[in-house]
């Protein structure tokens, strides 16, 4: 049945994943066993209308070698389970780690397509960070046949993907990302490292690897931030976006830069987009929220006082 | 949170699964094997590692159960005073699952889950639970209950982590760590939450569950990938949270907390009513044996129940003081949530630094027109287009005082009169300096005697004290002094003399009457 869908028609999927899947696959993959290449695992989501989106994953046990074997067992119990904590995500495909594609993710590809009665998407992480990316690819595989019933191979053709979070999931990753001030220079080094590593010996960095999480460091654990904190951050950064806006305005006002007239559409529509405002009313409205947020501050302490009187009682009372 | 009372009989099935794990991971060097049980034992927990795919974990399994809200177990490694937390799996939605009695059900996921996840070398080490709270209203009694059996089956580190949905759809990430302090568990061990054992134990409502902060983990890989995100994507909530329209959660906090409120002033009416019935009770029970004793018998303590529970009705059970400390608890935690919240909108100004200063004309005729304007950085400023008349140039400033300067605007052009409070003209560019610091507070006066005195009451009474003393001496002096007597006699008519006293007026009454019969009988 794949074979009628020829090459010369590649699907228009476009593939949606979740941060959270790559985290999981990085995580496996940290945590693979030892002298073990690449991992894989199934993923989980839903298909809708040629938008396929990821929302998630989990390992399974696999090993290659002469012989490639997939622990199917495993993963029927593990999507059982899956299934049990969130029944809307079937099964959409697999993922492996590494860049390529070898004749060993066509034999899992045709495992996966009995599983799952359909086309699996495979979706592929680059951990050896070649480039200086995290290369991840989807794709999906089509049958190349002359005839419906014989096959020559598979073509797996890649698939536009973008990493897709809602609104909790992004402060999430701000949560992460924003207290972690030197993950700005830090990610270098240890990126080059990992991919120096990769091409040249991989079972070394395999162990290096495996010791990794057992060792905690120090310096990557970082505290929350406080509403205080992350607000400062915020205001911080649009500070700087409105600088760069100004500074691009200006530049192209000297002629330096080529305007963009996309651009220039843009910001004057944002700036049409603001109400117009008079000071006097922006200045009682603001006033009037300020009144109300110290109400509130105060009505909170006196039940705070209120409470403490009230423990400093109960303590009298009983000495 | 409807699922939480199911889920309390599934750590101790739990529990085996993680001592044998234990058992077989623990490897047969000696030392090592007391590090882990050094490590069970104590009790110490300084902060509690999370790795960031947990907290990814969790905010997509409650978006995605959302309004319905899931607890999960939390999986990890407990290396001496911290607890690294390192994965997590969610319990199966109550609402989904067809079966009826989900308890054995979700032991055995647990179970199953924690196998599995052990073979693909995820540390199956149970350490605790995640839980979603809108709000952190999750001071009650079945999430104690849960944390209780966690702690006190499986590790006495185990946390409960508790994630608020709504304050991280704002863009904050709202993630805490508890766990139930020593004091409480010995004390909802015995589930006995009377008054006196809870005074006894000298429980505050702060005791019943520590915070421990929170720290986040992340290998390099998973750090390389967000270094990537955040440099290829757009999608940061930064500004989430400069919205300012968002009062609706301030709004919920506030309810929520008068709820509170009003559900602690329900318990405490009804402890009042326990302790009516109680004084009822005393009473009749006195009353009666008071009357037995009259009748000359002593009442035996089943003659006193049975007459009790005729008259009365029997006393109910005392109100769990539980309960009041529970919501005591909640109470403070919605007051801590709006100070940490309405901490990023009102800032206290600080005085020592930049404060804006203002000048300002106003009109002084007319005090409706205020022309207002904030110097230049360098300090300068100056008015255009001023409309005529007379002005009184101010500046407004919270630290220093300024001199005000008298401002005449003529209708011509070029005629300005700037006048000093001298009432000298100054020419245009004027300096203005700050002559005092304002002073917003008046100086307590300390107590002293001599500020006692100086009030007019006392003066009062000091003169009249003083004549008392003094006045004595001074008619002495007068009585004594002959010539003075001599001059006061000369000078004032002798009143004294002329008119009869009082005894020689009783003796010639007496005589008259006396006179009379002598007279008769003469």
């Amino acid at each position: 049945m794949q074979g009628e869908k020829s090459i010369y028609l590649p699907s228009q999927n476009i593939i949606k994943v979740h941060p959270l899947v790559i985290f999981n696959i990085l995580d496996h993959y940290i945590r693979r066993n030892e002298g073990q290449d690449r991992v894989i695992g199934t993923l989980l989501g839903f298909n809708n209308d040629g938008v396929i989106e990821i929302r998630n994953c989990f390992p399974v046990v696999h090993s290659e070698g002469d012989q490639i074997a997939v622990e199917m067992e495993f993963h029927r119990k593990m999507l059982d389970l899956h299934l049990k904590s969130s029944p809307r995500e079937p099964i959409v495909g697999w993922y492996a780690t590494g860049s390529d594609i070898n004749e060993n993710s066509v034999i899992i590809n045709n495992f996966y397509r009995e599983e799952m009665n359909g086309t699996p998407v495979h979706l592929t992480v680059d951990t050896g960070l070649t480039n200086d990316t995290m290369g991840i690819h989807a794709y999906q595989a089509h049958q190349l046949s002359t005839t419906s019933d014989s096959s020559l191979g598979s073509y797996f053709s890649p698939l536009p993907l973008e990493i897709l979070s809602f609104d909790a999931e992004n402060a999430g990753i701000d949560a992460l990302t924003s207290n972690n001030s030197q993950l700005h220079q830090q990610p270098q080094q240890p990126q080059l490292q990992e991919g120096e590593q990769t091409t040249t010996e991989q079972t070394q960095e395999g162990e290096q690897q495996q010791q990794q999480p057992q060792q905690p460091q120090p310096q990557q654990s970082v505290s929350l931030l406080t509403e205080l904190e992350s607000l400062r951050g915020s205001l911080t950064k649009l500070d700087t976006m409105l600088d760069d806006v100004a500074n691009y305005i200006e530049a192209v006002e000297r002629g330096e830069i080529q305007g963009d007239p996309r651009i220039g559409r843009f910001l004057a529509k944002t700036i049409q987009s603001l109400p117009k405002s008079n000071t006097q009313v922006m200045d009682k409205v603001i006033n009037n929220s300020v009144k109300d947020l110290l109400m509130i501050v105060y009505i909170s302490s006196l039940t705070r006082s209120q409470l403490a009187v009230a423990e400093k009682l109960r303590q009298s009372l009983t000495f | 949170m409807s699922s939480t009372p199911t889920n309390s009989t599934s750590p101790t099935t739990a529990a085996v699964a993680t001592t044998s794990t234990a058992a077989t991971a623990a490897l047969t060097i000696q030392n090592i094997d007391e590090q882990i049980v050094a490590d069970y034992n104590s009790s110490k927990l300084d902060v509690v590692q999370i790795d960031g795919i947990v907290v990814m974990k969790i905010i997509k399994q409650c978006k995605e159960h959302l309004p319905e809200l899931v607890p999960g177990q939390l999986l990890g490694l407990d290396l001496g005073t911290t607890l690294e937390v390192s994965n997590c799996f969610p319990f199966p939605n109550p609402r989904d699952s067809d079966e009826g009695d989900s308890s054995e059900g979700i032991a055995e996921y647990q179970l199953e889950m924690m196998r599995f996840l052990r073979e693909v070398n995820i540390d199956s080490n149970t350490v605790g639970w995640y839980t979603p709270t809108y709000l952190n209203s999750f001071f009650n009694e079945s999430v104690i209950e849960t944390q209780f059996n966690y702690q006190a089956t499986i590790n006495q580190k185990c946390v409960v982590l508790v994630y608020d949905p709504i304050k991280t759809s704002q863009g904050t990430l709202s993630l805490r760590c508890y766990r139930l302090t020593q004091p409480f568990m010995a004390l909802f061990k015995d589930q006995e939450f009377s008054r006196e054992k809870l005074d006894s134990a000298n429980l505050n409502f702060n005791d019943i569950f520590e915070q421990i902060p929170i720290k986040i983990h992340n290998s390099q890989l998973i750090n390389a990938l967000l270094y990537e995100l955040e440099t290829s994507d757009s999608m940061t909530s930064n500004f989430d949270r400069l919205n300012i329209g968002n009062n609706i959660y301030l709004e919920k906090v506030l309810e929520g907390m008068t709820d509170c409120v009003d559900s602690l002033s329900q318990e405490l009416s009804k402890v009042a009513g326990y302790q009516r019935n109680f004084q009822q009770h005393q009473l009749q029970r006195n009353s009666f044996i008071q009357k037995k004793a009259l009748d000359g018998q002593k009442a035996s303590e089943a003659e006193i129940a049975s007459h009790l529970a005729a008259v009365l009705k029997p006393l109910p059970n005392p109100p769990s003081k539980l309960t009041s400390l529970l919501l005591s608890n909640q109470i403070n935690n919605y007051c801590e949530q709006i100070h940490s919240f309405c901490d990023g909108k009102i800032v206290a100004p600080n005085l020592n630094a930049d404060i804006p200063i203002k000048v300002r004309l106003v009109n002084t005729l007319d005090t409706e027109i205020i022309i207002e304007q904030i110097p230049s950085k360098d300090g300068s400023f100056s008015f255009f287009n001023v409309p005529a008349g007379s002005y009184v140039l101010d500046v407004d400033n919270l630290r220093y005082v300024y001199k005000p300067h008298k401002v005449e605007v003529g209708s011509k052009s070029n005629s300005i009169k700037i006048r000093n409070d001298n009432n000298t003209i100054v020419s245009t560019p004027i300096t203005l300096q700050p002559v005092a610091i304002s002073n917003y507070f008046q100086q307590h006066v300390p107590f002293s005697i001599l500020g006692f005195l100086s009030n007019p009451m006392f003066m009062m009474m000091g003169i009249t004290g003083i004549l008392v003393v003094v006045m004595p001496y001074m008619t002495n002096a007068i009585e004594n002094d002959e010539e003075a007597k001599e001059a006061f006699k000369l000078n004032a008519p002798d009143m004294v003399q002329k008119v009869p006293e009082w005894h020689s007026l009783q003796i010639s009454q007496k005589s008259l009457p006396s006179s009379s019969p002598t007279a008769s009988s003469k």
